[in-house]
């Protein structure tokens, strides 16, 4: 099989395991929304803590399942952000607290190369703030996680030259087998330099 | 292709959306904060996985599960290339790769994160250009093995358990010419590749999330590299019977049949035999490689960690299918197809109820509430919670006011820890304290005035931590369930506490929640914790309602005679002390049983009979006699019954390896009875 299959096969099969990965995703995040939108008059006319505690579950985990323009990320993260002003306007300040840290912690545990609805932090924050006491918490998204870039870079160098090695050892092509120590040589200290700057 | 998107769309329906148990959030966290994982370090898993981090697909738990998914897949399309190669017919090594697929320890690994199997697809990898390099003898494929042997030690440190398969096949297909040349060339390939451990020194210096051992020294590195943290308990197997060894083979083989259904072993007997006789030298390598896996790993009892040798026996069966089919013509593949689509079906249905993950929030559910509700600026010292505390903090980032610290961050010098110069200027030097205990009361003394301590007990935990909630103000120290300490307050936020536990549990059932093994150890030791802890405060009866629900959700997890000890100790306390007799006596010869019938019988002043109890502790049932309550029994006992010499000894004992201050005082206060000859010796009120 020539390269250009290869390559072509290799395409192929990742569009293929995404499709079924976002359909896994969409389907649940699905099935959880409307199992929330169910539980929701009836949890929000007594406001008893457990039945509420559980609507609150449910859309924080239907938020979960993130995949760029999923129609339920979006629709659980705004029910939940309700959710935290309501419970704090009537002085429920448990669910409240909940409510406030699902939401501040769907946006979290999404953020990938970028965070999603990064921009809805700041309200949050301020909520967290309020309801722990805590004025810390309003500067708190002092992600800790290693420096984007530098990642990137580390990923890119570590293919480069875990790749070049392997090239060289199979190809027949004296020039190309030079060509690939020189990039072996570029990606190791891509990578060496990438982890110092993580 | 279809074999890897068959495989990978059944994983991608079982995998687990979140957290789950034991090591599974710390590498899910790992790939995020690209952190230095326990022994081995796995820099090679932690980098690769950092691709999946990046990806905007799911949550960062379920990517780190993703990575497991999608290296499984890689694993079963490896086999299958590997079934190809030795010729075995494209619809049979579909079938047979399937098998492996659907196994229950590839399976249930595929669907959380873990490290094996990222190990699987190398390993097969590796194999597949070992194939490769026995049938074409070009040696670039030696080269090409050095370079993935070296890469591969960065997933998991026991590939080195493969270098006597790999030495004898290089040694035993490699020309006679090249044999010695090529050694320079094959060792540099493999620093090469090994040199992805560079990783670890330059990533400890700057501090991550997770720096276990700190490798940022050479005595770091050293302890990673040579798994320093759980020495002693690997090569269990050097140490076992001739009566053990027989039990863990009976074990294997009971497991294997069930992962695999008794097809793949069967097929695969025929295979070795085969093999053995046709090519002898390709049988000893895939023996060699089976037999160090196994060995080394038996003692385990599981299956993950044989997957390799999991994998020789699916190339085994299909080289017996391939003989059999060739042997017997058409009625040998009739026979052979339909074992196998029987088998396959079979091993699939067994596997998928202990598999499936789709619904499986309970991890993440369990500790969440105490992540939203302990007060600000706490410290934590949990215990089994410790990774699924460390995981949510660094993935949602919504509690980075708490402290969380393991039992082993203070004890033990060698892991990594937080507590450094910086934040904990008082205790961050280690060698002012001279034990454990010091060390861990010196650190409540000094730090629990100033912040709300929080510590998490279970069965598990080191008994030093149980001294420590006497130590802090009541209002401080959320203390979720240990003996001794101020009961009004506590005893009230525990027994909301219990039911909360409840409440989540079936939270999560009515969603759809399944209980799997590798939990209960985690939620059935908490809940078994909070059942003693309520107990000892006045709640016995809602221990035992803990005791039923345990019960009813790990039956096999929550055996009978742990059920009537418990379920008596909790009639004890209630005060109904021939029910908790009649369960006592249900669970002998087992050492916790005699013990406490000892302790009742001391309670009701027969001393005869309690010493006979406590005697056959040793006697009958082995337990270790250095346990300090036994101790500490057996001379309060001797003392009642005017045997002065004896107790003494019993009691210095008790004294000298006592876990809490409350064995020392007992001891003393009994100590002087025997001196004075007192056999009417008061206890404590």
């Amino acid at each position: 099989m020539s390269g250009g299959k290869i390559a072509q096969k290799i395409v192929l099969t990742v569009a293929i395991a995404t499709i079924i990965l976002v359909g896994r995703l969409y389907l649940q995040s699905a099935t959880l929304y409307h199992n929330a939108l169910q539980l929701e008059e009836a949890s929000l006319k007594k406001l008893y803590f457990w039945d509420n505690y559980k609507l609150i579950m449910t859309y924080e985990k239907a938020c979960h399942l993130y995949f760029p323009l999923s129609p339920y990320y979006k629709k659980s993260l705004k029910k939940l952000e309700f959710l935290g002003n309501l419970y704090e306007n009537k002085g429920k300040t448990k669910l409240a607290k909940y409510a406030w840290l699902a939401a501040k912690g769907c946006i979290m545990v999404n953020r990938s190369f970028y965070i999603p609805f990064k921009g809805e932090l700041k309200t949050i924050n301020k909520h967290i703030a309020k309801l722990y006491d805590d004025p810390r918490a309003l500067e708190r998204d002092n992600i800790k996680d290693p420096d984007l870039v530098a990642s990137i870079f580390l990923l890119i160098g570590l293919f480069t030259w875990t790749g070049s090695v392997i090239f060289m050892i199979l190809t027949k092509d004296k020039v190309k087998a030079k060509i690939s120590f020189v990039t072996f040589v570029l990606g190791y200290m891509i990578w060496i330099i990438s982890i110092l700057k993580l | 292709m279809v074999v890897f998107l068959a495989s990978f769309f059944v994983y991608i329906f079982t995998v687990s959306p979140t957290i789950f148990w034991r090591d599974t959030p710390e590498f899910q966290d790992l790939i995020q904060t690209l952190g230095i994982s326990h022994p081995a370090g796995s820099p090679t898993y932690v980098e690769l996985g950092k691709v999946f981090s990046l990806l905007p697909l799911g949550n960062l738990y379920l990517r780190g599960n993703l990575v497991s998914a999608f290296f499984a897949s890689l694993a079963t399309y490896m086999l299958y290339r590997i079934l190809l190669e030795l010729d075995t017919g494209k619809i049979l090594s579909i079938f047979l790769s399937l098998f492996f697929a659907f196994s229950y320890p590839l399976w249930h690994n595929a669907t959380v994160a873990e490290v094996y199997t990222m190990n699987s697809f190398f390993f097969l990898l590796l194999l597949y250009i070992v194939i490769r390099f026995t049938r074409t003898r070009e040696k670039k494929y030696i080269l090409l093995g050095s370079f993935i042997y070296g890469l591969s030690s960065g997933v998991h440190a026991t590939v080195a358990l493969f270098l006597p398969a790999l030495a004898f096949a290089y040694f035993y297909y490699t020309p006679a010419k090249l044999r010695w040349r090529l050694i320079p060339a094959v060792t540099a390939l493999f620093f090469l590749g090994f040199s992805t451990y560079v990783f670890l020194p330059l990533r400890a210096h700057q501090w991550p999330q997770f720096n276990w051992g700190n490798p940022q020294t050479l005595t770091g590195m050293i302890y990673q590299l040579t798994d320093a943290k759980d020495k002693g308990d690997r090569v269990g197997i050097l140490s076992a019977s001739t009566a053990e060894l027989i039990k863990y083979i009976k074990i294997f083989i009971k497991n294997i049949n069930i992962d695999f259904s008794p097809v793949v072993p069967l097929l695969s007997l025929a295979g070795f035999y085969f093999l053995a006789v046709e090519n002898l030298p390709l049988f000893s390598f895939f023996i060699l490689l089976a037999i160090f896996n196994i060995l080394f790993f038996i003692s385990w009892k599981i299956g993950t960690p044989l997957l390799p040798s999991h994998a020789i026996f699916v190339i085994a069966a299909g080289y017996g299918s391939k003989r059999i089919i060739e042997t017997f013509e058409e009625h040998g593949k009739r026979i052979v197809a339909i074992a196998i689509v029987l088998g396959l079906f079979t091993e699939a249905l067994l596997s998928f109820p202990r598999t499936n993950k789709y619904n499986y929030w309970v991890a993440r559910s369990f500790y969440l509430p105490d992540f939203i509700y302990t007060p600000k600026n706490s410290v934590m010292i949990s215990d089994a919670s410790w990774f699924v505390m460390r995981d949510l903090q660094d993935i949602e980032r919504t509690r980075d006011d708490l402290e969380i610290f393991s039992p082993g961050m203070i004890f033990m010098r060698d892991f990594f820890s937080p507590i450094d110069k910086k934040r904990f200027p008082e205790i961050a030097d280690y060698s002012v304290y001279i034990d454990d205990y010091r060390t861990m009361t010196e650190f409540v003394k000094k730090y629990s005035g100033r912040l709300p301590v929080y510590i998490e007990i279970s069965d598990a935990v080191h008994p030093v931590l149980l001294s420590c909630c006497p130590l802090l103000p009541g209002e401080k120290c959320f203390q979720r369930y240990a003996k001794n300490i101020n009961f009004a307050t506590v005893v009230t936020e525990f027994t909301e506490y219990t039911k909360r536990v409840i409440n989540y549990m079936e939270i999560d059932a009515s969603n759809g929640l399944s209980l799997y093994p590798d939990e209960s150890p985690f939620i059935g030791s908490t809940l078994d914790g909070i059942g003693v802890f309520l107990a000892k405060n006045g709640r016995p009866h809602l221990m035992i309602e803990i005791l039923k629900i345990l019960k009813k959700w790990y039956p096999q997890d929550f055996p009978e005679k742990t059920f009537n000890i418990n379920l008596g100790i909790a009639y004890f306390i209630a005060g109904e002390y021939k029910k908790g007799e009649e369960y006592m006596k249900k669970a002998l010869p087992d050492p916790n049983a005699f013990l406490n019938l000892g302790l009742l019988k001391y309670k009701e002043g027969k001393y005869t009979e309690a010493y006979r109890y406590f005697n056959r502790i040793t006697i009958v049932s082995g337990m270790d006699a250095s346990d300090s309550y036994y101790l500490l029994f057996m001379g309060k006992t001797l003392t009642k019954l005017g045997k002065f010499e004896e107790a003494k000894k019993y009691l210095l004992l008790a004294r000298e390896k006592a876990v809490s201050q409350d064995v020392i005082i007992d001891s003393n206060r009994f100590l002087k009875c025997v001196e004075k000859k007192d056999s009417k010796c008061q206890e404590e009120k």
